[in-house]
């Protein structure tokens, strides 16, 4: 009864070249592999871009985040879409990536991860490469870290606040407080945004 | 004049965002040498992986090879025990156990002599005679030792080994007993 359920979502969700390029890929075939990541690879760097508002740091932890699909991909038995699993893999791995920094961090600078006002409102970024950018990506980069993940996660990728209070090890209440807090930050800065134009004009 | 940006105003942008960015540089030949990297580091850990129950395998093999040789019955050896146990040197009354290993010896060897044809011991070079002597000799002093220690383990299982090296030592001249003293020299 189960495999025929699972027979059945892989056909609804995976598209049959697509399952055939990871079947291969499964066995090991590295042109299928280089295809798959030809038709996810923006989609995942505009993950990890998002996240972590860098483009250097985005390429590498997107150049990870196919190395590890490389590894894990036996992993994906079809449960699900093949892309909502890999934004799973991917947002795991974006924040591997920023446990690790800032544990770097704080080792190099003895800094305690005390409360949240310590680190992530300084952890704002200064774009240097947005010109290619949406302008609403620009101002969510600005935002501070934690609520800049947690308006990502959810409100761009879709996640609950209970799946993203599991994934940044926060509570719910403060998931949903950072998303608020996210919210009236870019309300406040497209504001700013878009009075400055009409006084241009 | 109200440029207040509403919820629905965020959420309408957020929907508007693209699902896909292109980087500016080429990530997927970094990733090839990666995974590249990644096959040969699995391939060397498997192949590691593989030698050590291979050279497990390989040496368990090789110590039961050693053992069977070492311990394998010769056609002509009785299935008697090499030595005896505690046992049976308790349960055989006095000399019993003695003569009954020396009769068993005996028949052995006479079986054996007749099996290669009752050759001439004379035939054999004085060394070899005087090492069968030494033998002989050797056994009958465990016999009489025997005579007033009979359930001694030690010296019945002494008894067992020197009857096997004479056994063992006919056997081994065997292929030159019938023969001439040219064969005897190779000896």
């Amino acid at each position: 009864m189960n495999n025929s359920k699972v027979i059945d979502a892989q056909k609804l969700f995976v598209t049959s070249p697509e399952q055939e390029l990871i079947a291969l890929a499964k066995q090991g075939s590295q042109t299928a592999f280089h295809q798959l990541y030809e038709i996810h690879h923006r989609q995942v760097y505009a993950l990890c871009w998002r996240m972590l508002a860098d483009k250097d740091s985005a390429e590498d932890v997107c150049q990870e985040v196919f190395v590890v699909l490389w590894q894990k991909i036996n992993n994906f038995r079809g449960e699900s879409k093949f892309s909502t699993w890999l934004h799973s893999v991917t947002s795991n791995v974006v924040l591997g990536h920023l446990r690790k920094q800032k544990n770097w961090l704080q080792r190099v600078f003895s800094i305690e991860d005390q409360a949240d006002h310590v680190l992530p409102e300084e952890a704002t970024v200064t774009l240097d490469d947005s010109s290619e950018l949406e302008e609403l990506d620009q101002h969510i980069a600005k935002l501070p870290e934690r609520a800049r993940l947690v308006f990502v996660l959810f409100a761009v990728e879709g996640y609950r606040h209970e799946e993203i209070a599991n994934m940044l090890n926060m509570a719910v209440g403060s998931s949903k407080s950072q998303y608020h807090r996210a919210k009236a930050l870019l309300k406040q800065s497209l504001t700013a945004v878009a009075l400055a134009g009409e006084n241009y004009e | 004049m109200n440029k207040q940006i509403s919820d629905q105003g965020l959420a309408s942008q957020v929907d508007k965002l693209p699902k896909e960015i292109q980087p500016q540089r080429d990530l997927w030949s970094g990733i090839e040498r990666a995974i590249q990297g990644k096959n040969q580091q699995d391939a060397s850990e498997v192949k590691h992986n593989n030698i050590i129950p291979m050279a497990w395998a390989a040496s368990l093999i090789a110590a039961v090879l050693v053992t069977w040789i070492a311990f394998k019955p010769t056609s002509l050896q009785l299935s008697t025990p090499l030595l005896v146990s505690n046992e049976q040197a308790s349960s055989t009354s006095d000399m019993a156990l003695a003569s009954s290993m020396q009769s068993s010896f005996q028949q052995q060897k006479q079986t054996m002599l007749v099996s290669y044809g009752a050759p001439d011991m004379t035939n054999l070079p004085i060394s070899m005679q005087n090492q069968l002597t030494a033998l002989a000799q050797a056994r009958q002093t465990i016999k009489k030792a025997l005579t007033n220690d009979s359930t001694n383990v030690d010296l019945l299982n002494l008894l067992r080994f020197t009857q096997q090296q004479e056994l063992n030592l006919l056997q081994q001249l065997y292929p030159y007993m019938n023969n001439k003293n040219a064969q005897w020299q190779r000896i």
